[in-house]
């Protein structure tokens, strides 16, 4: 259970780090949006695509729609930051999943 | 400063990775086996099939009024109905099985040599009824969960018995399977056996996680919180949910090897679908 517990407590810590860009336009919003979705789609293609990815690069088409493209870029950039931690887990993982089984 | 965070956490958290070496499905079941004979050493191993009610008296005394009347049973009739149902073209289900497709269950999930992929009960379904005309159903809920338990029904009792046949691919499946389940995922950073091997016994908000020995023993079943029956791909989705990883789709190739794996894992438990859970 200790392991479980900390392991929650370490999630908690990599919340969302949404900063709002300072002088976004539609390219520069379709340009971060461009390149989560390539994350993406490595990210997806390790089985290991996080929840709180598609979340945010839902919201960064949702407000590039709208027109915010302020918010679609910091969520875009959300988006990748986040594809790119899960990548870095699915690859540290294609070793270390070796320590968990059982002998 | 968040990245350096994760960054430690994905490596600090296990000692170096062994020397990958030769799949050897046998000497794993075996090993999975009795790694949980001596976690729990008063447990005997038919037992596991019951996964969380050995560890919850209240549960394991609500269980046991439950099944006085066991909620599958509606899913059970109901399947039986729509298996001897024609099809358009005068066949039934039973011409696409061995045996008719009675007692069969606890042979599944099976390697399929000609497609080089792995086939679960409720993939086969649906592979009888395309190759009668029919459309697909889905995998894990309603009419094809009740199909399947009522095929389950006609298995209780038998020992698993997956076999892994010496076939390159039927191998890889078995490893994909096996990596799949330790390999930790999601935003919670868990494998299935963080909470089903690390943790088994243990309460997590409420619940008891089961044991991953015997875990897909009792499938389709009846849950209480789905309000109905399910099949073991949705509770797949549901675990990955669980550690906040988007999950695959229910015919993936990840699930199936997945199912291969598990259900190879249970080898020789009885099989004891449809089930009921809190
Ligand atoms: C965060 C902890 C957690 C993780 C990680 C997890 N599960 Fe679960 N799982 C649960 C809980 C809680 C239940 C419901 C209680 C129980 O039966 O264990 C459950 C139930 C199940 C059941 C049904 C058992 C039964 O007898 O009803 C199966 C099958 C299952 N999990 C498979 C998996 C697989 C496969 C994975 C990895 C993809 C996984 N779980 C990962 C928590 C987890």
């Amino acid at each position: 259970m200790k392991r479980l517990g900390a392991a929650v407590l370490l999630s908690v810590m990599i919340c969302p780090v949404v900063a709002l860009a300072g002088s976004a336009t539609k390219a520069s919003a379709d340009h971060a949006i461009a390149s989560a979705q390539t994350k993406m789609k490595i990210a997806a293609s390790n089985q290991d695509q996080w929840i709180a990815t598609v979340d945010a690069f839902k919201a960064a088409k949702a407000a590039e729609q709208k027109g915010d493209f302020a918010i679609a870029e910091a969520e875009a950039k959300h988006a990748a930051t986040l594809a790119d931690l899960s990548i870095a887990q699915a690859k540290a993982q294609k070793k270390l999943w070796q320590n968990e089984i059982v002998h | 400063m968040r990245l350096a965070f994760i960054a430690l956490a994905l490596t600090v958290s296990a000692p170096l990775a062994q020397a990958a070496s030769q799949p050897d499905p046998a000497a794993d079941m075996k090993a999975f086996q009795g790694y949980f004979l001596k976690q729990f050493p008063k447990l005997p191993l038919a037992a596991y099939v019951n996964g969380p009610y050995n560890f919850s008296k209240s549960e394991s005394d609500q269980w046991k009024q439950i099944m006085e009347f066991p909620p599958y049973q509606f899913a059970v009739d109901d399947g039986k109905k729509l298996f001897e149902t024609k099809f358009p073209d005068g066949k039934t289900y039973a011409s696409c099985f061995p045996n008719g497709g009675i007692g069969i269950a606890q042979n599944y999930p099976m390697f399929d040599a000609k497609t080089g992929k792995v086939v679960t009960l409720g993939i086969a379904i649906n592979r009888c009824r395309v190759a009668n005309g029919q459309k697909k159903l889905k995998l894990t809920v309603g009419p094809l969960a009740d199909i399947s338990a009522y095929m389950t029904s006609t298995s209780d009792g038998k020992p698993i018995n997956v076999v892994i046949p010496h076939n390159p691919k039927a191998l890889a499946a078995y490893e994909a399977g096996k990596e799949y389940f330790y390999t930790r995922r999601g935003q919670l950073n868990f494998s299935c056996a963080s909470c089903h091997v690390q943790a088994a016994g243990m309460h997590l908000r409420g619940d008891v996680l089961s044991p991953a020995l015997g875990l897909t023993a009792a499938f389709p079943l009846y849950r209480s919180s789905w309000g109905d029956m399910g099949t073991l791909v949705r509770r797949f989705i549901g675990c990955n949910q669980k550690v906040k990883s988007e999950p695959s789709k229910p015919d993936s190739t990840a699930y199936r090897d997945l199912a291969y794996f598990m259900t190879y894992m249970d080898n020789g438990l009885p099989e004891s679908g449809p089930g009921a859970r809190p």
